[in-house]
């Protein structure tokens, strides 16, 4: 388990984060959404392992992050980015390999794992296609491939997969699958964080919800508990109404009353390149 | 190497096998060709002989050649061939970007102005020593210049305990910029000597080579080859960008500095003592990667090699094309390996490769 305590972060004279407390099961897929902004991927950072100037404490499996060298943390973490670029004419395996970096297995070990993987993510065709001249939502696919093979281990240690708004440039079928692939996860003893943008994805894949507005949690709990009107409202300040289908919650924005946005120059601290 | 030959799959081993050949045959080539013509046949005997395993009376002339002046040259040539082309596919591949060359952290323009300085002030100070500063003193004050051409760079696109790359390539430029201008200061009061010996400098010459100097370049050249042929793994992961290569378990600021590093001290070495060779290393890693491969634990060692044989094939053609004088070094490098450069891209476009 991956347990935050108070986790706070200022840059200069902004607060990015407050006194954030969250806990990241194997066998949950935890979800955070908030407005641009929020802090999300800030927070994201202090659980991969990239930012470290926070106060307050992570442990991953009962040991504080901090004491994790980065190739000990590769083996129990794998982060999808949002969009990876590769200036080189890579095949698909050579990326997918990658995930492989801090393992010592043999290369007939690995080359199984990567096949199975390849497999189960429907790119065994691709494995020798370069990546360059894939699109968006298979190159997306590829990554997701990649992080899969990094977090493959047969040790019983649980294991976390951080996916940083990972459909933002899929459509809704690739959304769909590449989800239920890291739902899928999840049986696997391992834990999922995805950062979304989606209302609609967030309530039907998470288990868990943590909405985020300026650095600051607005509500924490289980999907079905803090799925509710006034804490969307309050998160986004943007009036919503949920209408129910068959049991699924369905979030649309309110179009007839437009809320006063308080600030248009809102700065995203989301895309610092550490 | 283990680690990288392990990984090399059966069908690149086949152009690892082709280019091994292809150098050999340079090898050949290069010490038969010249004022005195040897044979291939002359030459294996001569090492054979020299080495005791066959023994026959061969040519006092021809070993003579051979080995005070031609197997010198040859060994000075494919270390520095080798070293271009590894540092320039081990720069490319860690700042992902196809246009560097170990040019672009600043370490050609620092060790130029090391030898300008050297040309225009020490052996004007000291006109007795203009022998001994030509062949001692410009390689160490080229060296000295690149390696701190290459630190300021460093220094001043650190940010918080990392390099940021896009600061360190803009730091580059700004010190390539800096030394040409005081380059240009010093032409300005440069004489005709003076300027004569500068160009020659920065267009390259591999007639310098003794076995003195190859007592310091060999051990330079080795050390670095095999610490950044080692990197390969992890340049394969940072291709992929840094925060991703962080994730998967890559130290990348480590990675970073040892490939900066490294680079810097085997190049400057290089180029200290054969003056500036452009092209080798921004183009044999682009060779390599259309025509083989671009998986870093191919590409670096392959580099290495085609480096070496680029070079060698260069300075047989700088020998022979105005014999008995010799062209500039730099000068054929780039006119040889430019058309067959073009015709790669060419190829590749078609291939959709780049």
């Amino acid at each position: 388990m991956i347990i935050a305590k108070d986790i706070s972060l200022k840059i200069g004279k902004s607060v990015i984060l407050k006194d954030c407390n969250l806990k990241i099961k194997p066998g949950c897929f935890t979800v955070v959404v908030g407005p641009n902004g929020a802090g999300k991927s800030t927070l994201m950072k202090t659980f991969t392992g990239e930012l470290q100037r926070y106060t307050g404490t992570i442990q991953i499996n009962g040991k504080l992050i901090k004491g994790y060298n980065s190739k000990e943390l590769s083996k129990i973490r794998a982060v999808l980015p949002q969009h990876t670029i590769v200036n080189f004419p890579f095949s698909v395996e050579q990326v997918v390999e990658v995930g492989r970096y801090a393992h010592r297995t043999t290369q007939a070990t690995n080359n199984k794992i990567i096949e199975e993987v390849l497999a189960l993510t429907g790119l065994s065709e691709y494995r020798n296609r370069l990546y360059q001249t894939l699109s968006g939502g298979e190159k997306q696919r590829v990554q997701m491939a990649r992080v899969m093979t990094q977090i493959h281990d047969t040790s019983q240690a649980p294991k976390y997969l951080f996916l940083d708004e990972p459909t933002s440039s899929l459509d809704l079928a690739q959304q769909q699958s590449l989800l239920s692939l890291a739902k899928d996860l999840i049986n696997k003893n391992v834990g999922v964080l995805a950062i979304l943008h989606d209302l609609n994805l967030a309530t039907q894949f998470a288990d868990e919800i943590l909405f985020l507005r300026k650095g600051e949690t607005i509500a924490v709990g289980k999907s079905n508990e803090v799925i509710k009107k006034e804490i969307i409202e309050k998160t986004f300040n943007h009036p919503v109404k949920i209408i129910s289908d068959n049991g699924q919650k369905i979030i649309i924005p309110d179009i007839g009353i437009h809320s006063k946005s308080e600030n248009l120059n809102t700065i995203t601290y989301g895309h610092i390149n550490y | 190497m283990y680690l990288n030959l392990q990984t090399i799959k059966g069908k690149y081993s086949f152009a690892f096998i082709w280019l091994i050949g292809l150098l050999a045959g340079l090898f050949i080539i290069s010490l038969g060709i010249g004022a005195l013509e040897i044979t291939p046949i002359e030459i294996i005997k001569i090492f054979a002989n020299q080495l005791g395993i066959y023994d026959s009376p061969s040519n006092k002339t021809m070993e003579l050649v051979i080995f005070n002046i031609r197997l010198p040259r040859l060994l000075f040539t494919l270390l520095i061939g080798a070293t271009l082309g590894l540092s320039g596919a081990t720069l490319q591949g860690l700042f992902k970007n196809p246009l560097v060359e170990p040019g672009i952290i600043g370490i050609s323009s620092g060790s130029a102005l090391g030898a300008i300085l050297v040309i225009m002030i020490l052996e004007k100070i000291f006109p007795q020593i203009v022998e001994f500063a030509r062949q001692w003193f410009i390689p160490v004050f080229a060296f000295l210049g690149g390696i701190l051409a290459t630190i300021m760079a460093l220094k001043i696109s650190m940010f918080e305990g990392k390099t940021k790359v896009t600061y360190l390539i803009l730091a580059g430029v700004a010190m390539t910029s800096l030394a040409s201008a005081i380059i240009g200061i010093s032409i300005f009061y440069a004489d005709d000597a003076q300027l004569r010996t500068f160009t020659f400098w920065t267009l390259g010459d591999l007639s310098v080579a003794t076995w003195d100097k190859l007592g310091i370049l060999f051990p330079v050249t080795c050390l670095s080859g095999i610490v950044l042929i080692l990197l390969a793994k992890p340049l394969n992961a940072i291709a992929l960008g840094e925060a991703e290569a962080y994730h998967s378990g890559v130290a990348v600021e480590k990675v970073k500095f040892v490939a900066i590093a490294f680079s810097a001290l085997s190049v400057s070495t290089a180029v200290a003592f054969s003056g500036i060779i452009g092209f080798v290393g921004l183009v044999v890693p682009h060779i390599i990667r259309i025509s083989i491969k671009s998986d870093n634990t191919v590409v670096l060692p392959a580099s290495a090699i085609g480096g070496a044989c680029l070079l060698i094939f260069a300075d047989i053609f700088a020998r022979i094309l105005v014999a008995p004088a010799e062209l500039p070094i730099g000068v054929v490098t780039a006119l040889i390996g430019t058309p067959f450069f073009i015709y790669l891209l060419i190829t590749a476009k078609k291939k959709r490769l780049i």
